[in-house]
């Protein structure tokens, strides 16, 4: 009996020691991108919604915009924090 | 000659309608069936007579099952495997959705952004909702990093709160986007072949690499959405 645990558990380390390959980093340029606009258009959009209720165009927007573009770039820095450890 | 964006239209198969709201039966909306009805048989005929040695079936429902089970404990650990049943059925879902969009005639449904976006606002609301329950307000303390000086916190909270609120956004184009434009790219592909006549051989060749391709991003955004569905989750228990 404990020799089969010994040979699981031997098996189980085997195992761990293949790296698994991470697809997730695979196609990095098109998800960077995607990273960006999407935090480009969630601030926009907001802005723009503010204006929309507030009637005060196009302040909301501008700022929503920036905002946007922050949280874009804010994107791309964590993931590329993310692939510098993985590397 | 069709256009390369005909494919993407929805057809009602069977027109319904509640009070003016249209509910029809689509073509997008079979497919959605007919992966479910897939999905269900796979399982059901998988876990039928669980042998010892496994057949056809079950080694396939098996291997599907260990890899999502090792890829939420990888990625969430012990505490995320209440939320394996989630990320197996989306898994699952987009996998045969993109697969069956492989078939010739086909319609495939992960690339109607509106699906996408539905399926990524279950993963939003899920991780929002986890976090209220876990931390309660205590949540917040999320949209702000620590050693944040005090007079850029509230700019840096903003930013943190859009940020998260993209997090939907970003996960139903990547789906949607990878999906529709290898769909659209073999369909040009393959216009070429048509009337490029004789040379029509090379666009062949290229349509078959492609095809392979598409195969492999059918599995790779299904695992891509999973993955970013379990590092949602974590954020969500661990609260960075």
């Amino acid at each position: 009996m404990t020799d089969l645990k010994i040979r699981i558990k031997n098996a189980q380390e085997k195992n761990k020691k293949k790296p698994l390959k991470k697809p997730y980093f695979k196609n990095t340029p098109f998800r960077v991108s995607i990273e960006l606009v999407a935090g480009i258009m969630v601030g926009t959009g907001m802005g723009y919604w503010l204006d929309q209720s507030f009637n005060s165009s196009p302040w909301c927007l501008v700022v929503g915009f920036f905002l946007g573009c922050g949280a874009g770039f804010y994107n791309v820095y964590r993931y590329s924090q993310k692939l510098k450890d993985e590397l | 000659m069709h256009s390369p964006l005909e494919q993407f239209e929805i057809k009602e198969l069977i027109p319904l309608s509640i009070s003016e709201v249209p509910i029809s039966f689509t073509n997008s909306a079979l497919y959605m069936f007919l992966s479910v009805v897939a999905i269900s048989l796979l399982f059901l005929m998988g876990a039928r007579k669980a042998s010892f040695i496994p057949g056809k079936f079950q080694s396939l429902a098996e291997i599907l099952f260990g890899f999502i089970n090792s890829l939420v404990e990888e990625n969430v650990g012990e505490k995320g495997l209440p939320f394996l049943p989630l990320v197996f059925s989306l898994f699952t879902f987009i996998l045969f959705g993109n697969l069956f969009g492989m078939l010739p005639y086909a319609y495939t449904f992960t690339s109607q952004i509106i699906l996408t976006f539905g399926l990524a606002m279950v993963v939003f609301l899920t991780i929002t909702l986890l976090g209220f329950i876990k931390h309660g307000l205590h949540f917040f303390s999320y949209f702000l990093p620590q050693g944040t000086p005090i007079f850029m916190a509230p700019l840096l909270f903003v930013i943190e709160m859009i940020s998260f609120l993209s997090r939907p956004v970003s996960l139903s184009i990547r789906l949607f986007a990878n999906m529709m434009a290898g769909h659209t790219m073999l369909k040009v592909f393959s216009m070429f072949t048509i009337s490029l006549g004789i040379f029509g051989f090379s666009t062949i060749i290229a349509s078959i690499v492609l095809i392979g391709f598409e195969f492999m991003v059918a599995f790779l955004q299904a695992y891509v959405f999973s993955v970013l569905t379990c590092l949602y989750i974590r954020d969500a228990i661990e609260l960075h």
